[in-house]
């Protein structure tokens, strides 16, 4: 068998399968009734009275009150039907079109771990997870099958691993190599913590915290690849998570990510796992010495094509920004979307004024009436997000009677400690500006730049 | 493999010690943010924010005496030391206004004590019904400090704002009005003052101990309520009155805070003296620890690159000359001397920059108030 095929049709175990889908499962349950429970449904999708929407996504919008909670309701549910594997193949496409759908409905809420999630959940509804250690497989034995050709499990692998590697590329950049930026501001604000916390103040600290950060991320999905590397790098993984969910407000990501390569480890491993659960369930029915079962996927010669695509993206997008002069960390372009995760302390504070053409008069919109501080503070450092409220700005005062209104900014921004310094070029009409994917010459260039705005 | 260990090893050490002797060439003159937080609470705690809750307990009690004396025997002398009262009261008010967090957050302070302009239509529709609710949900338009201003301070003379009280119809239910939105600013300003003292839940404790940056923390709301006390003076204070938000070009003398007895350009620029001690940590004349020392040491340790405090410190300079510009009183300044207005309105805007944006990503905090995941 030639590598590559080895890696995609070679027959393997199931049971590491089995064992993602149970902790992928769970921890989405789990998030989702943390979501729920502190109250981020409603503040995040029922009280905002503007949302951001994506680039060709405008058409996704919020429901009602009902509508809301009746979808991370059934989330929940769903999430606990790929824990348990009942009725997988209904409720892991449920899961991923309710999660995107949610994610959807406001930028402001991006997170690349979202992305993440959004990924492997898409990723679940094409293997046959359900088919092993589920509830499925007891409803309707003749699903069962104890081996599934090897790309089912390594596309999580592969998908893990561009995650750690492209979050890795990320950081070779002057600010984060060579200023130990942002770090060095987020870490020294951290001396109150028990253990490490007297050490974070020390500038050295955050150059080690930086470099081994990177050298971490670029390493991690190569040392879990290889059997005599692996124990250590998955304590590595742990360590790692750990300490960022010690230090920073991420929530759920880093035990998503510490039990999910969980996955880079052996059939052996997975089926202990199981049997240990099994154990532990009591589950009286242990099939003994099952005849080997292999598992065929329906469409192959339309899954391949479609699978090599979907990698063939991953690979490329992130390198998107390539593409855009000036800096990426000041103009956003290509930022999203390519792991770029816990990169950049960026500030930024915004004030638009509508201008009436006729009277040439003009007023200064108060932001708060229309966004939540999140939306707010959000929307003042991401340029695509401040002009579709610029757009939103102007329809709202052209159904006022104004005609043609024009919308100006006055915006700062600071940038991994760096002054604050004019963002939005503030002569320039916003309204007249249509988003798009070619650069944004309506922002100021990073470099050289006056202080001050001059007179409003 | 294992020849080369030591050498890597070496190589990334010296490379490490390379990049750090190169940052002492930047602004950083230490390897170290050489700063106690805690020791930064108990100043702020101890010396500025407790202090400035007992004054303001203490005032409005007095307030509640000279109300009470007022309307018990209204004459031209107990009507002008219940005036002095409240602007004593104002003026104590603006000292806690930056603080609304704890137990300040949880009866909704600001809104209720000082929500201006007050809707002076509904405070007489209220008193000729002679019925009134002072705790509903839309109260906060009649009530309070901005209440109170209008009830003793609107009328041509004294003798008029009097006879309200006296001899006008309504003058009974006039006094019980004003006797009961006194009385819920006094409850409230010692409900909250005996919050922070030992004799309640000791929320001065709680704000000294409760260090880091994280939404919640002192530092984290400290900066988030810096900043929204100083966009009530950008805002209300001053943008709205002078028009920055009217499409027609319309300016609302009116609309500025303390309307009635005069005292508004006094008051603003207490606020914005207040703001500048309370970043300087500084307590009756006295300099302590405060947020510009904290950016100092970010800033001595080369995490930021600008000497931020400095440019903050000046900026209140270029704003307190600016407003010292315009004449008494505010409202007809407005009308009469629009340039002065809006050059003091631009001095006060330009701080924002540095506040909102330059401030809190030094010190690490987020301006947004609530408790959300990042990545």
């Amino acid at each position: 068998m030639s590598g590559l095929s080895r890696h995609i049709t070679r027959q393997v175990h199931i049971a590491p399968l089995a064992v993602f889908r149970i902790i992928f499962g769970g921890m989405m349950l789990a998030s989702v009734i943390r979501f729920m429970a502190k109250g981020w449904v409603s503040q995040l999708y029922l009280e905002p009275g503007f949302f951001f929407t994506y680039y060709g996504f405008s058409w996704v919008k919020p429901l009602g009150t009902l509508g809301m909670y009746l979808v991370f309701a059934t989330m929940a549910v769903a999430a606990t039907g790929i824990m348990l594997g009942l009725f997988y193949r209904l409720v892991a496409p449920l899961f991923f079109l309710l999660f995107t759908y949610v994610e959807l409905i406001d930028v402001t809420n991006y997170l690349n771990h979202y992305y993440f999630v959004s990924l492997v959940s898409l990723l679940l509804c094409v293997v046959p997870a359900h088919r092993y250690f589920s509830l499925d497989v007891r409803r309707k034995p003749s699903l069962r099958c104890t081996h599934v050709p090897a790309w089912t499990i390594n596309i999580f692998k592969l998908q893990l691993g561009i995650v750690y590697f492209y979050a890795g590329l990320a950081k070779l950049n002057p600010d984060w190599l060579l200023e130990a930026q942002p770090l060095r501001l987020w870490l020294s604000a951290k001396t109150g913590l028990p253990l490490l916390g007297p050490y974070l103040d020390k500038v050295w600290v955050a150059y080690f915290f930086s470099w081994s950060g990177a050298l971490y991320d670029l390493s991690i999905p190569f040392l879990l690849l290889y059997k005599r590397t692996r124990l250590p790098a998955y304590a590595a993984v742990i360590g790692f998570h750990i300490v960022t969910a010690v230090l920073f407000p991420i929530g759920m990501f880093p035990y998503i990510m510490i039990l999910s390569t969980l996955l880079f480890f052996s059939e052996g491993f997975h089926q202990r796992l199981l049997s240990l659960l099994r154990r532990i369930g009591r589950s009286a029915a242990v099939p003994q010495n099952i005849p080997q079962r292999v598992f065929k996927p329906a469409a192959p010669r339309l899954l391949a094509p479609l699978l090599g695509l979907y990698f063939l993206f991953q690979l490329l997008f992130p390198f998107r920004f390539a593409a855009y002069p000036d800096k990426l960390f000041w103009t956003e372009q290509g930022y999203r979307f390519s792991w770029r995760v816990m990169l950049m302390e960026k500030a930024g504070h915004i004030t638009f004024f509508v201008q009436d053409p006729a009277t040439g008069r003009q007023v200064e919109v108060m932001n708060h009436h229309y966004l939540t501080p999140q939306q707010e503070k959000m929307m003042a450092t991401q340029p695509d997000l401040i002009l579709q409220f610029a757009h939103f700005l102007a329809a709202e005062y052209e159904a006022k009677g104004i005609e043609a209104p024009e919308v100006r900014a006055r915006s700062y921004v600071s940038l991994n400690g760096r002054p604050s310094r004019l963002y939005v070029n503030p002569e320039v009409d916003l309204s007249k500006i249509t988003d798009n994917f070619a650069h944004k010459n309506w922002l100021l260039p990073y470099e050289q730049q006056p202080r001050h705005a001059g007179n409003f | 493999m294992n020849l080369y260990k030591p050498y890597t090893l070496a190589l990334l050490l010296l490379a490490l010690l390379g990049f750090s002797s190169c940052t002492e060439e930047g602004p950083g003159e230490t390897d170290e943010v050489n700063f106690d937080q805690q020791a930064m609470l108990t100043n702020i705690g101890q010396n500025i924010i407790f202090p400035a809750y007992a004054n303001f307990s203490t005032t409005t009690s007095l307030l509640e005496e000279a109300i009470h004396e007022f309307t018990e025997q209204p004459t031209a002398a107990s009507l002008a030391a219940a005036q002095d009262a409240l602007k004593a009261t104002y003026h104590s008010w603006i000292r806690v206004e930056p603080f609304e967090f704890g137990p300040a957050m949880e009866v909704n302070l600001r809104m209720n004590i000082n929500h201006f302009p007050t809707d002076f239509s509904e405070v007489e529709e209220s008193i000729a019904a002679g019925s009134w609710d002072l705790n509903g949900l839309y109260s906060s338009n009649k009530k309070g400090l901005p209440a109170l201003d209008y009830l003793l301070f609107s009328g041509a003379s004294q003798e008029e704002i009097l006879a309200a009280y006296t001899t006008a119809e309504n003058a009974e239910a006039r006094r019980q009005y004003l006797h009961e939105v006194t009385d819920q600013v006094t409850t409230l300003a010692n409900e909250v003052y005996t919050a922070w003292s030992d004799n309640g839940e000791n929320y001065l404790g709680d704000f000294i101990s409760n260090t880091g940056t994280e939404a919640g923390t002192s530092l984290s709301n400290l900066v988030n309520q810096f900043n929204q006390g100083y966009e009530i003076t950008k805002n209300k204070r001053l943008g709205i009155p002078i028009g920055v938000n009217s499409m027609k070009g319309d300016v609302f003398p009116r609309a500025t805070e303390a309307f009635y007895s005069g005292i508004s350009l006094p008051l603003m620029q207490a606020h914005l003296l207040n703001m500048e001690a309370l970043f300087k940590g500084e307590a009756n004349g006295t300099d302590g620890l405060g947020l510009d020392d904290y950016i100092d040491a970010i800033y001595e340790a080369g995490n930021i690159q600008d000497d931020l405090s400095a440019t903050i410190l000046s900026q209140f300079q270029n704003i307190h000359s600016a407003v010292a510009a315009i004449p008494e009183p505010l409202p007809e300044a407005i009308v009469n001397n629009p340039d002065k207005t809006r050059a003091a309105y631009d001095e006060i805007v330009a701080l924002m920059q540095y506040i909102k944006t330059d401030m809190p990503s030094a010190l690490s905090v987020n301006i947004s108030y609530v408790d959300n995941d990042g990545d």
